[in-house]
Order: structure tokens, then C-alpha cells, then sequence
């Protein structure tokens, strides 16, 4: 089963997060609540959920630099910002899929499993 | 819209409404669904907190219908008019507590909500242990804001440094003044914020007038001493 991590700062959040993805099927591996940089880069993580809209660094930033750690790494992005402007900047910045935060469990694990399997 | 509703869609209240059992009857208005599922999750475990309702969007039906003590309001991702919201709330609920959630701690989004009339202000990542302390804290009357703001307001006024513009800055100017912090040019902010530069240089004009200052790193350093970024 790949194995999905979690960036989650939101500590009321993170665990309910981790439980409904489990539930959904997903097998998470680590959960951080800080951008871990050589922690991701020497993960075998498949896929990694992060939401950039708690950590130290700007999120366009946080996106290079772990596409640049993890170049292969399905690399979901959950934002508080979802228009089409801001999904481009975030794609363009290497993620794979931008995720609003208005989504549910079922949209959430859809577009995770669609982005893991676009490769 | 309807009239009479602030934010953008339905609402579903989670428990029958009941009489006063000295719990304290919470709603929460999130506009980051699974938050509001975990949140309302979070407190329907503590026995003193009953959670009466959690939506997107908040009515005046909504606040006749549970008759909360406590108001807890995303104001990020709800797209309430916050200042409204809290008039709305108080017009049919005198007593009602209004709290704010959001992922800001900039002191002066902080001080735009206090300014609305909340009770509290709460960030987003903070743990459960001092959510609850911060709702219970409000229930019994007293006012509360992050730590975190608290404590950069105490190092401005301790160092005696005076605030004379900072506190008009947009959330966006805030943005860009943070990313000046960082050493950017107009042209990678505008490429991390995804505005144009033109925009860019826009909101570094405004940045400077409301600082009083003419250069970059002026600004940088006013934003440093201020306790900005």
C-alpha cells in the first residue's frame, strides 16, 4: 500500500485529518505539523498532504522546496485559497493537485487517489 | 443572499436544542468543512461544552434555533462580514459570546476583530487543551487572544515602539511586507503571490506612505521593530 504523509500545523485538526484519511483507505505513514524538509527527503512516502497555509514559510516557496526534495512524491496542496489563479501558481510551483478547504473526506481522497495515479 | 444570512450556504443543527443544563451551547460557523466536523468532534467531549450547531453560514434563524452561549466564527474560509455577523449575533442574543477562528497572527487582524466586537481571538493550530481553556475563559466572562499576539503586543509596548501606521495595513499588505522581510523583489513577489507587479509595486507604495518611509529596507526594518513579521 503507498504510504501517504501528512503536514497538518491545525492540532485540533491533524488527527481527525489522519483518521478520515485511514478510513478512506490511505495508509499514513508520518504526520508532521512543521515543513520537515530532510525528513520528507529521506521518506518513501508516495504522496504527501500539506497544508501550506500554517507554516513558517511562504506557501509557493514550501511547494519548490519539497517537489525539490521529493521530485517523484505525489505532492497534494490543501489551501484555504482556491481560486483558479492561485491553483496555477501552486502547480506551476510543483504541486500535483491543489485542494480547497471547503472539500470533504470524499473529495479530498478522490483527488489524492487521482494525483497518485497520474503519476 | 437572504436577508438575514451572513455567509454563503445551509446550515444543520447537530443536537436537539435543549434547556440551560450548565453546559456552555456552542456554535460553530467554519468554513473549512472537516474542521468543523473535527472541532465539533473535539468539544462534544468535554462535558461542559455542548455543541448546539456547526455551519458554513450563520442566520439569524440558525442563532434563534440553538440559542448558543458561544459563537465560533472562521473567518477565513466563511465569508462572514464579521462586524455584522457580531451585530446580528448580539441583536438576538445580548449575552452571546462571539469568538473568532482564524490562521492570522498578525496582531492587527487581531485588533480588526476586537475592534468588531469579539470576545475572543483564537488561531487556528492552536493545541485542544488551550482551545478549551480559551472557550471557558470567555464563557466566564473574560477576553481572550492568542498568546502568541498577546505576547507581540507586550514586546512593542515594553520596547516603547510606537505603531503609527502598521495597524492600517491590509492582510495582503501584510503579505507583501513579510515577503520584502524575506529580501524579495517586486517581481518574485509577484510571482509567490501570484499578482501582477504593477499590483506589487502598488501595494509597496501604499506600504510606504502608511509607513512613513521612501526605501525597502526601511520598511523591513519598521516591520521588524514593530513586531509585524
Amino acid at each position: 500500500m503507498p504510504l501517504l504523509g501528512i503536514i497538518e500545523p491545525q492540532r485540533i485538526f491533524a488527527p481527525f485529518l489522519a483518521q478520515a484519511l485511514t478510513d478512506a483507505g490511505f495508509t499514513v505513514a508520518t504526520m508532521h505539523e512543521t515543513l520537515s524538509l530532510e525528513e520528507i527527503a529521506r521518506s518513501n512516502l508516495a504522496a504527501l498532504f500539506v497544508d501550506v497555509d500554517y507554516l513558517d514559510v511562504e506557501p509557493i516557496l514550501a511547494i519548490r522546496q519539497l517537489r525539490s526534495v521529493a521530485p517523484l512524491m505525489t505532492l497534494c496542496v490543501y489551501t484555504r485559497r482556491s481560486d483558479e489563479e492561485w491553483t496555477r501558481a501552486c502547480e506551476a510551483a510543483g504541486a500535483d493537485c491543489v485542494i480547497g478547504k471547503t472539500a470533504g473526506i470524499d473529495e479530498i481522497a478522490a483527488a489524492i487517489e487521482d494525483s497518485m495515479r497520474a503519476g | 443572499m437572504r436577508p438575514g444570512t451572513i455567509g454563503p450556504s445551509h446550515s444543520t443543527p447537530t443536537k436537539d436544542v435543549m434547556l440551560s443544563t450548565g453546559t456552555y451551547r456552542t456554535l460553530i460557523i467554519e468554513g473549512q468543512a472537516l474542521f468543523g466536523k473535527a472541532l465539533a468532534h473535539m468539544l462534544s467531549l468535554d462535558p461542559f461544552i455542548e455543541v448546539v450547531g456547526d455551519s458554513d453560514a450563520l442566520t439569524e434563524a440558525y442563532i434563534r434555533t440553538t440559542r448558543p452561549d458561544i459563537i465560533l466564527i472562521d473567518i477565513d474560509g466563511s465569508g462572514i462580514e464579521l462586524t455584522e455577523a457580531v451585530r446580528m449575533s448580539r441583536t438576538i442574543a445580548p449575552a452571546v459570546k462571539v469568538c473568532t477562528l482564524s490562521v492570522h497572527v498578525q496582531p492587527e487582524v487581531m485588533q480588526r476583530c476586537l475592534n468588531a466586537g469579539v470576545d475572543a481571538y483564537i488561531v487556528k493550530d492552536v493545541s485542544p487543551v488551550e482551545f478549551l481553556r480559551a472557550l471557558k475563559s470567555v464563557a466566564d466572562g473574560e477576553s481572550y487572544v492568542d498568546p502568541r499576539i498577546a505576547g507581540r503586543l507586550l514586546r512593542r509596548n515594553n520596547g516603547d515602539v510606537r505603531l503609527p501606521y502598521s495597524s492600517d495595513l491590509s492582510n495582503r499588505e501584510v503579505d507583501v511586507v513579510r515577503l520584502i522581510v524575506a529580501g524579495m523583489s517586486n517581481k518574485e513577489i509577484s510571482s509567490s503571490l501570484n499578482l501582477s507587479e504593477k499590483t506589487i509595486k502598488n501595494h509597496v507604495s501604499r506600504i510606504f506612505s502608511k509607513f512613513n518611509c521612501t526605501a525597502r529596507t526601511q520598511a523591513a526594518v519598521h516591520a521588524l521593530r514593530t513586531g509585524l513579521v
